[in-house]
C-alpha cells in the first residue's frame, strides 16, 4: 500500500512545498505573489484612474497634473519639449517621478510632446523643467527661450 | 467590467474555433476540441477590427460596429457547424483524484490572480505603451486605426532608400508601430465590449491552454506526475509573469507548441488533414510574430527525414511541404503587405535590421554560448525560467545513462519533442545572427518560451518519469497510465490497474506477437 491515495496525496503537499522552498522559487513567491501587491487596497480602488495611478504611481500623477494644467491654460494643440533623464537627476527631483516617450506621455495625457533633439521639438509651445525640486511647465513664448531651453537639456544629454 | 460583453466575446471565440477547427476534421476528445476552439477563436476574431478598418468609409471603430462585425465573423466561421460531422463521444466527467487536488488547487490560485492582474493593471510593458496598445487605445478614442497618434512624435529615423522615404527600424527609436495587428485588434475588441484596459483575452488564452496541456499530459503519465509537471510549469517566474503583462510571446509560444504538437500527429498518422491543421497553427504563430517563419526552416530537416523514412514520392512531399510552410508564409503576407500598408502611414525598412556581415557565421556559435551562459544555466536564467530548464537537463542526463546503461529506448514522441527544443535553440541562435537587433535579454529570452512546452513534453514522454508513472500505476488504489508509452515497459499482470486503463475498443487485439529472431 505504499503508493495509496493518501500517500500520494501528502507527497503531493510535500513536492510543492519542497519545490517552493527553493530559494529562486521562494523569493518569487515572496516579491511577486504574496507580497507582490496590496489585494485588499486594490479591491477598494476599482476606478480606471485609481488602477492606472496604482500600476504607474507618481509618473502617472505629474503628467496627468501637467495635462490638466494645459487645459486650464486652454492651450490649443499644445506640444511639450522633455528634457533628458539626466537632467531630472542633476535637478534632484523629489519623488520617482522620471521622463517618458513623448508614446508614453500622449497615452497618459491625450497630448503630444517631443523630445528636445527630435525636429519636431521647434512646434514646442511649453517645456517641462524642474523649479524648486518639483517638475512644472514653462511656457515658449518665442525661438529664443526655445533655444535658451534646448541648450540647457543639451548640457545634461 | 462588461460582463455580458466578455460572455459574447467568449461565445463568439468558442464557435468561430470551432467552427473553424471543424473544417480542419480532426479527431478531437471534446475536451480538447473545446479548448482549442477558444484558443482559435481568440487569434480568428483579432482580424475583426482590421476588416472594419478597411472598409472604414462605412465602418467606423465604435462598440456597435465592432459588436456587428464579430457576429458575422462569427457566424460565417460557424457555418461549418452545421454539416454533419462524427458525433464526439463524450466520456463520463471524473473528479480528480485525492492527490491530484494539491496540484491543482495551486495551480488554480495562480491563475485566478493572474485573471485578476490581467484585469486590474492596464497595460504595463513599453513594447506596448509605445505600439499596439497606444494604437489601440487611439483607435477606440479617435473610432479609426489611422488615429492621431501618428501625427506625434514617434521617434522614426526616415531615410531614403531607392528614392522612396522609408522608416529605418535600426535607427529609429521605437519600432513598435510596426508589429502585427494581433494584440491591436483584440485590445480594441475586449477596450469597447468589456473594459477600459482590454487584456482579459489573455486569460481566454491562459485557461484553455493550461487545461489543455493538463489533458494531454494525463494521458502520457500518470496523474500524480501530470499534476506535478504541470505545477511546475505554471510557477515558472517568467511564464507566469507574461500570462498577465500582454506581449506577443506567449501567444506566439501556445501557437507554435500546438502547431508542432499536431506536426508531431501528422508525423505518427500520416493524415493530410493534421498536416494542414499544424501548418495553420504555425501561421497563426506567424501572424503574431512574423520571425516564428525563421524557426520553421528547421522544421523542414524533421518533416524531410519523415519522407525519407516513409519512402514518400517525392510529387507527394513537395506538395504537402509547398502547402504547410506557404500556410505561414500567407500570414506572414497578411502582417507586412496587408495591416503594415493600410494601416501604418509609413514604409518600414526591414532590411536595416538584417545582419550586413552574413560571412560571419561565428555570430551563430557567439549567440548560443551567450544563451548557455546567461539564459540557460546564468542568474538571468534562474530568475526568468527557475529552475525548469535544470529539472529537463537532469531528467535529458538521467535517460541518457537509462538509455546507454539499459538499453532502454526513448520514446518516438520524446525524440520529436526534444527535436522540438531544439529548433527553438538553433533557431533562435540562427535568428540573432540573422538580425543582431534580437537582443538576448528580451526577444531571446522570451522567445525560449517556446521551448518551455515542448521540455514540458518531452519530460512527460522521459525513460524515467515513464518508469516512475508505471510504478505508480501497478498500485490498485492510484489513477492507472492511460497510455503507457515505454517500449520495453514491462506488461502489467492481468486484471492489475495498468490493463484496465486501456481503452475498451482496442482491448480484443491480438496479443503481441514477436518478429522471428534471425539466425534460429
Amino acid at each position: 500500500m505504499l503508493y495509496n491515495k493518501l500517500n500520494l496525496f501528502l507527497a503531493a503537499i510535500l513536492v510543492i512545498v519542497l519545490i517552493l522552498y527553493i530559494p529562486v522559487y521562494n523569493n518569487w513567491l515572496n516579491s511577486k505573489i504574496i507580497n507582490g501587491a496590496d489585494y485588499n487596497f486594490q479591491m477598494s480602488h476599482l476606478a480606471p484612474e485609481e488602477r492606472m495611478i496604482n500600476r504607474f504611481g507618481t509618473n502617472y500623477n505629474v503628467y496627468h497634473a501637467i495635462a490638466n494644467s494645459l487645459k486650464q491654460q486652454n492651450a490649443v494643440d499644445p506640444v511639450v519639449l522633455l528634457p533628458p533623464r539626466k537632467y531630472l537627476k542633476a535637478m534632484k527631483l523629489e519623488g520617482d517621478f522620471d521622463v517618458v516617450e513623448p508614446e508614453v506621455f500622449y497615452y497618459f495625457t491625450g497630448y503630444k510632446s517631443t523630445s528636445f533633439n527630435s525636429p519636431m521639438s521647434d512646434r514646442a509651445g511649453w517645456a517641462l523643467v524642474v523649479e524648486n525640486h518639483r517638475p512644472g511647465l514653462k511656457k515658449i513664448t518665442d525661438t529664443a527661450v526655445l533655444n535658451a531651453v534646448r541648450n540647457l537639456y543639451k548640457k545634461y544629454n | 467590467m462588461n460582463f455580458i460583453g466578455l460572455f459574447y466575446l467568449l461565445l463568439a471565440h468558442y464557435f468561430s474555433g470551432k467552427g473553424f477547427i471543424r473544417l480542419f476534421r480532426l479527431d478531437l476528445k471534446p475536451m480538447v476540441n473545446f479548448c482549442l476552439s477558444l484558443i482559435t477563436g481568440v487569434v480568428l476574431l483579432s482580424f475583426v477590427p482590421c476588416i472594419l478598418q478597411l472598409t472604414i468609409a462605412h465602418n467606423p471603430i465604435t462598440a456597435s460596429n465592432v459588436t456587428i462585425g464579430i457576429a458575422v465573423f462569427t457566424a460565417i466561421f460557424s457555418l461549418p457547424l452545421f454539416f454533419p460531422f462524427r458525433r464526439p463521444q463524450f466520456h463520463q466527467f471524473k473528479l480528480p483524484e485525492i492527490y491530484e487536488w494539491p496540484f491543482l488547487l495551486v495551480t488554480a490560485a495562480l491563475v485566478v490572480l493572474s485573471v485578476w492582474r490581467c484585469f486590474y493593471f492596464p497595460p504595463f510593458a513599453r513594447d506596448m505603451l509605445t505600439g499596439p496598445e497606444l494604437l489601440a487605445e487611439y483607435a477606440v478614442r479617435d473610432k479609426t486605426m489611422l488615429s492621431s497618434v501618428f501625427n506625434i512624435d514617434l521617434g522614426l529615423k526616415k531615410i531614403t532608400v531607392d528614392g522612396i522615404q522609408q522608416v529605418s527600424l535600426a535607427e529609429s527609436n521605437n519600432n513598435n508601430i510596426f508589429k502585427s495587428s494581433y494584440i491591436i485588434g483584440l485590445q480594441i475588441m475586449y477596450k469597447l465590449l468589456v473594459q477600459p484596459f482590454g487584456q482579459l483575452w489573455m486569460s481566454v488564452l491562459y485557461i484553455p491552454f493550461l487545461m489543455l496541456v493538463y489533458q494531454m499530459l494525463v494521458e502520457r503519465i500518470h496523474r500524480f506526475l501530470a499534476g506535478l509537471l504541470l505545477f511546475v510549469f505554471v510557477i515558472t517566474p517568467d511564464l507566469y509573469a507574461y500570462s498577465y503583462v500582454m506581449l506577443y510571446d506567449y501567444s506566439n509560444m501556445i501557437f507554435f507548441f500546438f502547431g508542432y504538437f499536431y506536426l508531431i500527429k501528422f508525423l505518427n498518422n500520416d493524415k493530410f488533414n493534421y498536416l494542414l491543421w499544424s501548418g495553420t497553427l504555425f501561421g497563426f504563430a506567424t501572424f503574431i510574430r512574423g520571425e516564428t517563419l525563421i524557426l520553421l526552416m528547421f522544421v523542414a530537416p524533421l518533416m524531410l527525414f519523415h519522407y525519407y523514412k516513409k519512402h514518400t514520392p517525392f510529387k507527394t512531399w513537395a506538395i504537402q511541404m509547398i502547402v504547410f510552410f506557404s500556410l505561414s508564409f500567407v500570414f506572414y503576407v497578411i502582417t507586412v503587405d496587408v495591416f503594415l500598408v493600410h494601416f501604418v502611414p509609413y514604409k518600414a525598412s526591414v532590411g536595416s535590421l538584417l545582419n550586413k556581415n552574413l560571412i560571419d557565421v561565428s555570430e551563430i556559435w557567439r549567440r548560443m554560448q551567450e544563451i548557455n551562459d546567461r539564459l540557460v544555466f546564468g542568474k538571468m536564467g534562474e530568475g526568468s525560467y527557475g529552475y525548469f530548464i535544470y529539472f529537463f537537463c537532469i531528467v535529458v542526463f538521467i535517460d541518457l545513462i537509462i538509455r546507454l546503461g539499459w538499453k532502454t529506448p526513448l520514446n518516438r514522441e520524446a525524440l520529436l519533442f526534444l527535436y522540438g527544443v531544439g529548433v527553438v535553440y538553433f533557431g533562435l541562435s540562427f535568428m540573432g545572427y540573422i538580425i543582431p537587433a534580437n537582443t538576448l535579454e528580451n526577444t531571446t529570452k522570451r522567445g525560449l518560451f517556446k521551448a518551455m512546452p515542448l521540455i514540458l513534453f518531452y519530460m512527460s514522454n522521459s525513460i524515467i518519469l515513464q518508469k516512475i508513472s508505471l510504478l505508480l500505476s501497478r498500485d490498485r488504489t492510484s489513477k492507472p497510465v492511460v497510455k503507457p508509452v515505454l517500449r520495453t515497459a514491462p506488461r502489467p499482470a492481468p486484471g492489475t490497474a495498468a490493463t484496465q486503463s486501456r481503452p475498451a475498443a482496442k482491448s480484443p487485439a491480438k496479443p503481441a506477437q514477436r518478429p522471428p529472431v534471425k539466425g534460429k
